[in-house]
């Protein structure tokens, strides 16, 4: 009894696509106990393996046309890219940090160079992070047979990442929507399935008409929350002589008070944002298209936030042991949403060129950047 | 053509690897492997997958609904069959696909690690090798020193450093004695004194010692402090600051290697548990070290132990063995069984950097005596004691180190006279006058008041003794007598003491208070009340009757009561500042944050020596004042 379903025609013919998400078997939930359990048993080492069959798990649920995507990433990759990562990123990085100002004191270190710099080296590592954690993957996922793949160079990315994200401060958040187009049009147009591109035409100007709201309401809850923590707080020590009133003195009531005031600013501008974000993503899969079929993306604003916040309980109550079944949802609530207009003749999508990445996603996995 | 049952033929899906196009094909499981035809009507000969080569995009469970094979010798075609019959048997023949196997050997490296990381731990132990003491030793004095600097900087922040010359020469006279009782080589240690209210010292890299006011004012002797230095020069000994140092990078370093994947919470917890178990193992090297260099200075090892009593919020009873009497009777406001163990979890040995002090105690009371002399001599402990530049108030060493009142047991003995005495100069001057008589019994009295205000009890009580002897039935001696064993803790020879005079005269108010005073110490709290109501009724006008009254219904948290008491004190003196101090601290306790603190201001706004605590109350007015977030002239 099959599942999937054979064109009934001579092969070849260009045919309709589908995405769908078939859930596996096992589910996650086992998986995930039982990958925390050895992990622990084994320090920490079989994490590697345990994120990979996670990986594989998730991949073959998805369906295009019925067959499943294959993950080939294989656990000593992921182990060894940490490992080149942790000793000769990490460990020096923490040292100097750590020994910089014991050993030579303030006078070489001024604390504040030191530490612009090493934020500047995190933001450019990061964003090589990002692209090569992408590449990675993308060259170990194969769909009958053929893999996927992102040219272009890590390194221009990462200028272009730490770039844009210098200008987040100082326009205060304003340039967001547009560094989110030039990122994703940077990672889109050079991923490819086979030898064929994908290409993204998305522009910054329709994102803008709902991300104004969320910028404005960002500045005016932020004043509205300091301006409340204030009034509960009293008024600051004057640098002069003593106040006549004084400050009032901490009471649960004044520390919950503050609490509240925090939850509930950041509460509504999660809310603003979730909005904002809805439109992001289906706009930008609607500006997707590979071999000429333009993709298309439902996602609505409260089946987001619910993913969003399930998602966040999931980890945190679970201390991240249940991170896969989290993985997994958020995988399968972009898959159950996007859809392929048009056609694709697979026939003329050819194998990948691309030389193999030989070790894992290391950096990424070091700062724990992980998509979907 | 086979003879094989159509069961064993699947319909699937051949991808060439070549491009994004399948072919529909038929799969049929032979006895060495997948034998894989196209659909009638292609002539190719079939291909043969042998099961060995075979590999799964994910490992199988029995009765997968699909599976998606290649070949792990490089081929680049995929099968894809959509059918649990196929992985069922499938399976059968492959049994390396399925799950549990390829867990299985993705086990491996992770148990190879464990047991590389077991065996090292092992060797290490059996080695007796302690890698971050070794690491520790290389590191060059220099960079020690450094290290040490950065420390210091680090914990003392803006903080003023001590520096009055005749306290810094006593100090260094002290460190002296001990580093060369530490060692022939001698050690360089540098000894920083800090003007902090903290009651601790801190080793740091590269032999620098942090000590702090509140230690110097904590010490009712020089003997105290020559124990806290003596402990810390040996942890400076063992190298613990440098190996901590190199521990807590090392440990950081293998946590987050651990956790690659997870974040910290678990991470920093284990880390902090770890380094206090490592301090307390530490602990008990340095106090093993303090013993030495003490005995090898002559410093009596008393003193160190003194000092860990003081701070032990629950120190076993005189002479009551192990069982502290707090156990027997539960208090009136019990908190819940819960809190309770939180507690006793809180106060065991492994959340705590430093030994129990009981434990040390212990250690430290089982020394057996040798010959010693005073680790300073009387003008040096002076000098050290002003090394900050104020004026510091010796408490007795009877106080009761409570965090509530930390208050100087009232002194209900003596009137109320301003006393920047210049002990030496009374001693001085009693005895040329009792080289004229040796019986003056007024000279002798005033010569014991002398030497127990200088903290050489044994000498007052000699004096008093002698007094006694010649007027027997003068209760004043006996009263005096009762105050400066009450003063040295001894308290059934004050008991003792205070009886007699009682005896001789009921309504002695020196002697009712101090009994008083005796019986609060020893937790007899009604008969403490019973003596100051004697005392109270003897001669309503003695102002520090109220007060001591006050102090033992805060004991039994009678607050009202004692409230009202410390008025009626306030009521006789207003400028007695100690009776707002106890005052305000009782409306703390009853939550009466203004009232508390206008009794503070008016601690404040009292003369400071009028009385001998009026010192300890203005600064305590000032600490809580500034705890509850109000500004101090």
């Amino acid at each position: 009894m099959a599942v999937a379903d054979f064109s009934a025609g001579p092969f070849g013919t260009a045919e309709a696509k589908r995405i769908t998400w078939v859930h596996p078997q096992g589910g996650f939930l086992g998986l995930s106990l039982l990958n925390g359990l050895l992990r622990i048993l084994t320090l920490g080492v079989y994490h590697f393996w345990g994120k990979t069959e996670v990986r594989q798990r998730i991949w073959s649920a998805v369906r295009i046309d019925g067959e499943p995507l294959e993950y080939r990433g294989t656990g000593w990759e992921l182990f060894r890219g940490f490992l080149i990562i942790f000793f000769l990123v990490l460990l020096p990085l923490g040292l100097i940090t750590f020994l910089a100002p014991l050993l030579w004191g303030s006078r070489v270190f001024g604390q504040g160079a030191v530490n612009s710099l090493l934020w500047l080296l995190l933001f450019a590592l990061w964003g090589l992070g990002i692209h090569r954690a992408r590449r990675y993957r993308l060259s170990r996922t194969l769909w009958r047979g053929i893999r996927g793949g992102l040219s272009g160079s890590s390194g221009r990315f990462a200028w272009t990442y730490l770039w844009t994200t210098l200008l987040i401060p100082l326009t205060i958040g304003w340039i967001v929507p547009w560094r989110a187009v030039i990122l994703q049009r940077a990672l889109f147009n050079d991923t490819r399935f086979g030898d064929q591109a994908f290409t993204f035409q998305g522009r910054a100007g329709p994102l803008y008409k709902r991300y104004w709201l969320v910028w404005v309401s960002g500045i005016i809850l932020f004043a509205a929350a300091m301006g409340g923590i204030g009034a509960i707080l009293g008024p600051i020590m004057p640098a002069g002589g003593p106040a006549p009133g004084g400050m009032k003195p901490m009471t649960w009531d004044r520390i919950a008070g503050v609490v509240a005031i925090l939850f509930g600013a950041l509460l509504i501008f999660a809310m603003i944002r979730a909005w904002y974000s809805s439109r992001m993503f289906n706009y930008f899969a609607a500006e997707t298209t590979y071999q000429g079929g333009r993709f298309h993306l439902a996602t609505t604003v409260p089946t987001l936030v619910w993913l969003v916040a399930t998602n966040y309980l999931i980890r945190t109550l679970s201390l991240t042991i249940l991170s896969p079944i989290a993985e997994a949802r958020a995988t399968r609530y972009i898959i159950d949403r996007l859809s392929i207009e048009g056609a694709t003749d697979w026939n003329t999508v050819n194998q990948n060129p691309d030389a193999l990445l030989t070790s894992g996603e290391g950096l990424a996995e070091a700062f724990n950047v992980d998509g979907f | 053509m086979s003879t094989a049952s159509d069961l064993n033929l699947f319909p699937a899906s051949l991808g060439d690897g070549r491009t994004a196009a399948a072919t529909p094909v038929q799969v049929r499981l032979r006895e060495t492997g997948l034998e894989i035809a196209a659909t009638r009507g292609d002539r190719r000969a079939p291909l043969l997958w042998p099961y060995g080569e075979l590999r799964s995009s994910v490992p199988l469970l029995a009765g997968a609904p699909d599976v998606v094979l290649s070949r792990n010798t490089g081929g680049a075609e995929s099968l894809y069959v959509a059918d649990p019959a196929f992985s069922r048997q499938l399976l059968g023949h492959a049994k390396f696909l399925g799950a549990g196997r390829q867990r299985l050997r993705a086990l491996g490296p992770g148990i190879a690690v464990v047991a590389i990381v077991v065996a090292a731990i092992g060797l290490a132990r059996v080695l007796e090798v302690r890698p971050a003491q070794t690491i520790a030793k290389f590191l060059p004095q220099e960079t020690r020193e450094a290290m040490g600097r950065s420390v210091v900087a680090q914990l003392t922040g803006n903080m003023r450093r001590c520096e009055s010359p005749a306290g810094r020469v006593a100090l260094d006279k002290l460190t002296r004695r001990l580093t060369a009782a530490a060692s022939e080589r001698g050690l360089d240690v540098r000894v920083v004194m800090v003007d902090w209210n903290l009651i601790n010292a801190f080793a740091a890299p590269g032999g620098q010692i942090i000590m702090t006011r509140g230690l110097i004012q904590k010490a009712s002797s020089p003997d105290e402090v020559a124990g806290v230095l003596a402990h810390e020069i040996g942890h400076t000994i063992e190298l613990h600051p440098e190996a901590g140092l190199v521990r807590a990078l090392g440990l950081s370093a293998a946590a987050q290697l651990i956790f690659a994947g997870s974040t910290g919470t678990a991470t920093n917890i284990g880390i902090l548990l770890t380094q206090m178990r490592y301090t307390r193992v530490a602990e008990r090297e340095a106090d093993g070290h303090a013993l030495r260099i003490l005995k090898t200075a002559g410093i009596s090892a008393k003193g160190f132990g003194d000092f860990f009593e003081r701070l032990d919020p629950n120190p076993p009873a005189p002479g009551a063995g192990a069982a502290k009497k707090d156990d027997a009777q539960p208090k009136k406001d019990e908190p819940k069984p819960g809190i309770n163990i939180a507690r006793r979890i809180f106060e065991s040995e492994i959340l705590r950097t430093h030994p129990l002090t009981k434990d040390r105690l212990s250690a430290v009371r089982a020394q057996t005596s040798y010959p010693a002399t005073p680790a300073l001599d009387d003008a040096d402990w002076r000098a050290l004691q002003t090394v900050c530049g104020v004026a510091v108030i010796t408490p007795r060493p009877g106080a009761p180190a409570s965090s509530q009142q930390s208050a100087p047991p009232p002194r209900a003995q003596t009137p109320p006279a301003p006393a920047p005495a210049n002990q030496d100069r009374d001693i001085a001057e009693a005895t040329r006058a009792l080289e004229t008589n040796p019986s003056d019994v007024a000279a002798l009295q005033r010569r014991a008041m002398a030497y127990n205000r200088s903290g050489r009890q044994a000498e007052a009580i000699r004096d008093l003794t002698k007094a006694i002897e010649v007027r027997p039935s003068d209760p004043n001696l006996h009263s005096a007598r009762g105050g400066v064993h009450y003063g040295a803790r001894q308290y059934e020879l004050a008991m003792e003491a205070y009886n007699e005079a009682i005896r001789l005269e009921p309504n002695h108010v020196f002697a009712r208070n101090g009994r008083g005073n005796t019986q609060r110490a020893l937790k007899q709290y009604e008969p403490a009340i019973a003596d100051f109501d004697a005392a109270v009724a003897a001669r309503p006008s003695y102002v520090f009757t109220y007060y001591n009254r006050a102090l033992t219904y805060a004991d039994m948290r009678r607050d009202d009561d004692g409230i009202r008491d410390l008025t009626s004190a306030l009521g006789i003196d207003k400028d007695y500042a100690a009776a707002y101090i106890q005052r305000g601290i009782l409306h703390q306790r009853k939550g009466l944050r203004e009232q508390a603190a206008s009794d503070y201001r008016a601690a404040l706004a009292a003369p400071s020596a009028k009385y001998e605590s009026g010192a300890w109350a203005h600064r305590t007015a000032r600490d809580r004042l500034q705890a509850l977030g109000i500004a101090t002239p």
